[in-house]
């Protein structure tokens, strides 16, 4: 008996769970020698601001223990060069392709997210929110319940698109920004974006990253992750897209068991990019040892789970 | 493309340095281009490292890697014994161009040695000149003199202690040559390679192999991208998609 991978996130329809995440595959085409990327649920492109963005200088990435920190500085073409440039060679490719953006200020948001709407070949957005906002002094959109949701209501007027919000792991209660975002009118949740660290060379005392702060990914920031997830489906109606860390088919499961709709792959596209063949193979197999027709019931099939708030405690 | 599995066929140990020779599916290559390569070690450490090919035999399914223990990755890549597995990706980058007709110069040091090793074959396949400028700390460090025989490469060593060849820097007797050479290509330590590039300039095109830490090496994380510029236009660009050759005039040295 074949097992149906194919899912929903909201309105949107998926061949199956997996999509690449924003960051890890650019615009989606530098991924091709290495994947079929019509065989993918979907492709989350590389984050794209209104007037694009050099970068950080180097060094910009630094191993750690089972991941990894990096500070690209969203380098990116901007939105006008992708619309015109790189999106009408996505329209030949039969997958979901998510536009992953950001802006400065609430302004920048909202017209990249207009911009990007009017582009055929994207089957949704997903607002990056952690990234500082100059109006207000620096602070990430994301970690605020206000000002997440007039951010995301501003996007969400502008575009007809299903509107996916990827929350920052950088706050003390992602029940609280997560059901902001669902009021203002977010079509689904991507849980999480990397935590903010930091290495330091002690032989040359100086920082690893010459931004001093990155993004950490990988494996080591799975658990986190997932409790994420986990909390935040459990507090919102609309789905969520598991994120963080995962490079097997049992990390996938988790966030599926925890209750994501669908999940991204990203880190681990650096070590194996063909690694979501295997992916895809072993939910499959474990569908079918487990007795499941398809991926959808999956979602939250946790044994020993009565609902209701989730207490954190060490 | 896809990461492969490749089994180690021999591993010679000089130093810190091994010289890797595994056995598998080999897509031809072009010198200057890299694999992402791990061993069988899981998760942890968790990225590729990124290895010059020294030499390969594509029909026969061969590939020669130099490898330098610098971290945990390249210790354990230099104590992979024969039979253990490798895997690798590629091949990656842009490699180096043909040279204009005229005597090439190779200048390199440490791990900057492999590529134009492999370089220095095509030349003499290619039935063209070439010198090879090889800089160390001392006598053991000098790699690689074999293949630079078998390649039928002159090569002119040069020790800071004065243990073998020349006493001093391999910059010295490459700035007394240099308007022998047509071109020069270069692959070594940052200090090697900003020499070359200030000789050279104005006078003899240079091509240098850049190094950087890396997180894919396919393109797509923009982690290992060095400072450039062309027609006036300052970038930064991928040392494993537009590099990792790249013409000396257009890289901003930090």
């Amino acid at each position: 008996m074949g097992v149906d991978l194919s899912v929903s996130v909201g309105t949107v329809r998926l061949k199956n769970p997996l999509l690449l995440a924003s960051g890890c595959c650019g615009y989606g085409l530098d991924m091709e020698p290495y994947l079929d990327l019509s065989r993918l649920g979907g492709v989350c492109l590389k984050g794209l601001s209104l007037s694009g963005s050099e970068g950080n200088p180097p060094p910009r990435i630094w191993e750690t223990r089972g991941g990894m920190i990096n500070a690209i500085g969203l380098q990116n073409i901007g939105v006008e060069a992708f619309l015109r440039e790189k999106a009408p060679l996505l329209r030949k490719v039969d997958t979901l392709f998510v536009a992953n953006f950001y802006g400065h200020t609430l302004e920048e948001y909202a017209e990249a997210a207009r911009l990007l709407g009017g582009e055929p070949c994207l089957g949704a957005l997903e607002m990056n929110v952690s990234c500082p906002n100059i109006q207000a002094g620096g602070i990430h959109f994301g970690t605020d319940p206000d000002v997440l949701f007039r951010v995301t209501e501003a996007c969400r007027k502008a575009t007809s698109k299903p509107l996916w919000v990827k929350l920052s792991p950088n706050v003390s209660d992602p029940v609280a920004v997560a059901r902001a975002a669902e009021a203002a009118g977010a079509d689904a949740l991507s849980c999480t974006n990397t935590l903010p660290a930091m290495a330091i060379d002690v032989e040359r005392r100086t920082f690893r990253i010459a931004n001093k702060v990155g993004g950490l990914s990988g494996p080591a920031l799975k658990p986190v992750a997932l409790r994420i997830a986990f909390q935040v489906s459990r507090a919102v109606k609309i789905p969520v897209v598991g994120i963080g860390g995962i490079a097997t088919a049992e990390d996938a499961l988790e966030f599926l068991l925890a209750g994501a709709s669908a999940f991204q792959v990203g880190t681990a596209l650096f070590v194996d990019p063909s690694c979501p063949y295997a992916i895809l193979e072993g939910i499959e197999e474990y569908c079918r040892r487990h007795g499941f027709s398809g991926v959808e019931a999956l979602r939250g099939a946790l044994r020993e789970d009565e609902g209701g708030e989730i207490r954190c405690s060490g | 493309m896809a990461l492969r599995r490749y089994r180690v066929v021999e591993n010679l140990v000089q130093g810190p340095y091994a010289t890797l020779t595994v056995s598998g599916e080999v897509t031809p290559s072009r010198p200057g281009q890299f694999y992402m390569v791990r061993g069988d070690w899981g998760a942890d450490p968790l990225l590729n490292r990124p290895l010059s090919i020294l030499g390969e035999d594509a029909g026969r399914g061969l590939l020669r890697f130099l490898v330098k223990e610098v971290g945990e990755g390249t210790r354990r890549l230099r104590a992979l014994e024969a039979g253990e597995s490798l895997w690798a990706l590629g091949p990656l980058g842009r490699p180096f161009p043909d040279p204009p007709p005229g005597k090439a110069a190779l200048v390199g040091g440490g791990v900057g040695v492999p590529p134009l090793v492999y370089l220095a074959g095509r030349l003499g396949a290619l039935g063209r000149e070439a010198v090879f400028f090889q800089g160390a700390r001392t006598a053991s460090d000098i790699l690689a003199l074999e293949e630079l025989q078998a390649a039928g490469v002159a090569p002119v060593l040069c020790t800071e202690d004065g243990s073998l060849g020349e006493r001093g820097l391999v910059t010295e007797p490459l700035a007394r040559r240099l308007t022998e050479f047509s071109c020069v290509c270069a692959c070594g330590p940052e200090g090697m390679l900003k020499a070359v590039t200030a000789l050279c300039a104005g006078k003899v095109p240079s091509y240098l192999s850049l190094e950087a830490r890396m997180g894919c090496g396919y393109g797509v994380c923009l982690g290992c991208v060095v400072a450039v510029e062309r027609n006036g236009k300052r970038s930064f660009e991928r040392v494993c998609e537009e590099g990792p050759v790249f013409e000396g005039e257009v890289v901003r040295w930090a």
